[in-house]
């Protein structure tokens, strides 16, 4: 309780300026008006802002904030919520990359700022990230053949 | 630190050119050949932050900027979760539907890390491979990672060298792949099909693409069950990573980091 005292402010601040953000991105990306996107993104928000309260006051070490809010939007979302229609409805018309333009462009302070650090993960990392892709679709496949053969 | 973060007003009013810029100039896809590579706005607005920040004639972002931009990426990237979770929520009807060979499978998507981890070990680096290899890194990895690891770890460096990588070059790897495993004979199409739904949206038409192009006549169904690996990797990407993924990273990269050690002190390497 005291940390989420602490971290309010934080909170509202980050999310708010988030918020104004992502409205806007979805006004100039993808057509959509300010009334629009409003209750959409109202309801990311209060997911959001409900997961990070919950992750402070339950203190379960497995259940992060991140897992706390995916949990709640998902049955918010799924069948067996009452109001899942019309939050498909107005989270729908929020467009995916509307959210993560601004993310990125924060990214890009960041790796500036620890440029060096990526510079020297340079080659090697494109060299691992070749290989994470190869080994995520070779074993995906290899089990897709294998669950086929199966059932 | 709420109202420190507003009182930095300079750097999200250049975070607000940065979007308003990256997403007017939208998608830009660039042929080579027969594969094209897309740049998405979100390429963009990177870039825009990252130039601004570097070019510090200008002074427009401060040595603070970048701790507030990890506070910013966190109420960002909560808000592309709870978004995550709300498509997945209003697909779980047909994912039931999609049976239990499709929802198996993409446990599949984990088994990059015996692969990835021990190269990126061999290649010498530290913790980034962590982040890199913990999963294909797509938008819930990072999330999970800057909030398991916060933005100034290199787990996190290591988990947006792939995402960017992956988010670039992706596409065409894929469909590379894909034509490579199904001249070599031993997956079925319809595996292969699985095996291209494992990435993003994106990777996943480029290597549906090339598997089409060799099974025209399995179009339909390819598409099908590519689409419905793609939904499901996506909604389990996040569980996926914090209970088996990172577990079994965080511990094989413990092991062979000892291996790498005893090593050194021997001279072997």
């Amino acid at each position: 309780m005291v940390k989420l005292k602490e971290n309010l402010s934080t909170m509202l601040a980050t999310f708010f300026i988030a918020f104004i953000l992502s409205i806007i991105a979805n006004r100039v990306g993808y057509g959509y008006s300010l009334m629009e996107s409003l209750p959409g993104l109202l309801i990311l928000t209060g997911i959001a802002l409900l997961g990070y309260a919950l992750s402070y006051i339950i203190p379960i070490r497995a259940m992060s904030a991140v897992l706390w809010i995916s949990l709640i939007a998902i049955l918010i979302a799924s069948p067996i919520s009452p109001v899942a229609d019309s939050v498909l409805h107005y989270v729908g018309q929020v467009h995916l990359m509307s959210v993560v333009t601004p993310i990125l462009g924060y990214s890009g302070v960041i790796i500036a700022k620890d440029w060096g650090a990526f510079v020297e993960i340079g080659l090697k990392g494109i060299v691992v990230s070749i290989f994470v892709v190869a080994g995520t679709f070779l074993v995906s496949s290899l089990l897709g053949e294998f669950f086929l053969r199966l059932f | 630190m709420g109202k420190e973060i507003v009182k930095n007003y300079k750097m999200h009013l250049i975070m607000l050119f940065a979007v308003i810029v990256a997403e007017l100039i939208g998608a830009v896809t660039i042929p080579l050949g027969d594969i094209t590579i897309v740049l998405s706005p979100l390429i963009w607005s990177m870039l825009i932050g990252f130039g601004i920040y570097k070019i510090k004639p200008l002074k427009l972002l401060d040595e603070k900027a970048p701790k507030h931009a990890n506070a910013m990426m966190g109420a960002a990237l909560a808000l592309l979760m709870a978004k995550l979770g709300v498509t997945s929520g209003g697909a779980l009807e047909e994912i039931r539907q999609a049976g239990l060979a499709l929802v198996l499978q993409n446990f599949g998507n984990i088994g990059t890390i015996f692969l990835a981890l021990p190269i990126a070990i061999l290649l010498g680096l530290g913790r980034e491979s962590i982040g890199m290899t913990h999963a294909l890194s797509r938008e819930a990895n990072v999330g999970l990672i800057q909030d398991e690891y916060s933005a100034d770890s290199k787990e996190f460096r290591g988990v947006m060298t792939t995402y960017i990588v992956g988010t670039v070059f992706g596409p065409v790897l894929m469909s590379v792949l894909a034509s490579l495993i199904i001249s070599m004979g031993i997956i079925s199409p319809l595996a292969a099909s699985m095996g291209v739904g494992a990435g993003s949206a994106s990777m996943m038409t480029a290597g549906l693409a090339s598997l089409i192009a060799t099974y025209p006549h399995l179009e339909e169904t390819m598409t099908a069950y590519a689409g419905l690996s793609n939904l499901i990797s996506s909604i389990i990407a996040l569980p996926l990573g914090i209970f088996i993924g990172l577990p079994i990273t965080e511990l094989l990269y413990g092991k062979l980091d000892q291996v790498r050690n005893k090593k050194k002190v021997k001279g072997e390497v």
